[in-house]
């Protein structure tokens, strides 16, 4: 394998996080992404939540075979026509550390 | 996404949680926006699938080769669980024997998978070419040294025909 500098400096920091704190960071870097692709997803200006939708699971999950994808979206098309999904609910901003 | 888990657990499916969240409980960071669950039992995943439509969607299984996954996705967050439905094989019967029960933050208490499944997964997925996968698996010996069943972990790599990626990583 290619050698990385500095891994294992990385890898003594992350096993001596212990396994609670590497599961908050974990969630951290997650919440952090999410919010990310939230605002991507803002500057493309979807017309509709389904559209919005559409767009967000593109980014979160780009590895989400296609086939997928669009059960998923059918799915919640018919949630939202049956008036019992509104859209995916916005991320709370993160707070700082 | 603890409503996947809770369903599980209350129709009494034997399941462990692998990949990303498994390599956090066991040492190892990574990004990741889903969680990845191990079933054996084909047959109960329609049960599962029953249990969460009042709040997930759900994408049926597509089959890889000796495997299928389904994704779950939750309707107000957004958030997913990969179900790896594995065929009932030894190395899957072994694994779901060897689970362990971990506190992971944002999901509670699940059972994980143990850090020489995960590995021997990891190997196997990588086919010997996902630098990542491979680093990952060099780390997880590292970190779990002490502890690790070597024995274990070399006799399944064996078994599993990737014997040579595993001396490679630790090499």
């Amino acid at each position: 394998m290619r050698p990385d500098p500095g891994l294992a400096i990385q890898e003594a920091v992350i096993a001596g996080m212990g396994a609670q704190a590497r599961g908050d960071e974990r969630l951290r870097l997650a919440a952090r992404g999410k919010l990310l692709a939230w605002q991507q997803v803002d500057a493309m200006a979807p017309a509709s939540e389904l559209e919005r939708a559409e767009f967000l699971l593109r980014r979160l999950y780009p590895t989400l075979p296609e086939r997928s994808l669009q059960q998923v979206l059918a799915q919640l098309a018919e949630a939202g026509a049956a008036g019992s999904w509104h859209g995916f609910q916005r991320p709370e901003p993160l707070k700082a550390r | 996404m603890r409503a996947v888990f809770d369903a599980l657990e209350r129709l009494g499916v034997r399941y462990f949680v692998t990949g990303s969240v498994a390599a956090s409980v066991h040492g190892v960071l990574r990004q990741s926006h889903d969680t990845d669950v191990v079933l054996v039992d084909a047959g109960r995943f329609g049960e599962l699938a029953a249990a969460l439509r009042e709040s997930c969607v759900i994408a049926d299984p597509i089959a890889y080769g000796g495997f299928s996954m389904a994704s779950i996705i939750e309707q107000g967050t957004a958030d997913k669980v990969d179900v790896i439905v594995a065929p009932s094989g030894a190395f899957e019967a072994s694994a779901m024997e060897r689970r362990q029960r971990a506190e992971v933050p944002g999901l509670g208490q699940v059972w994980v998978a143990s850090v020489e499944d995960l590995v021997l997964a990891k190997l196997v997925w990588s086919e010997g070419t996902s630098e990542l996968q491979l680093r990952d698996c060099a780390q997880l010996i590292r970190l779990n040294t002490a502890t690790l069943d070597r024995p274990y972990l070399e006799r399944w790599a064996e078994r599993l025909g990737v014997s040579g990626f595993l001396s490679a990583v630790e090499s």
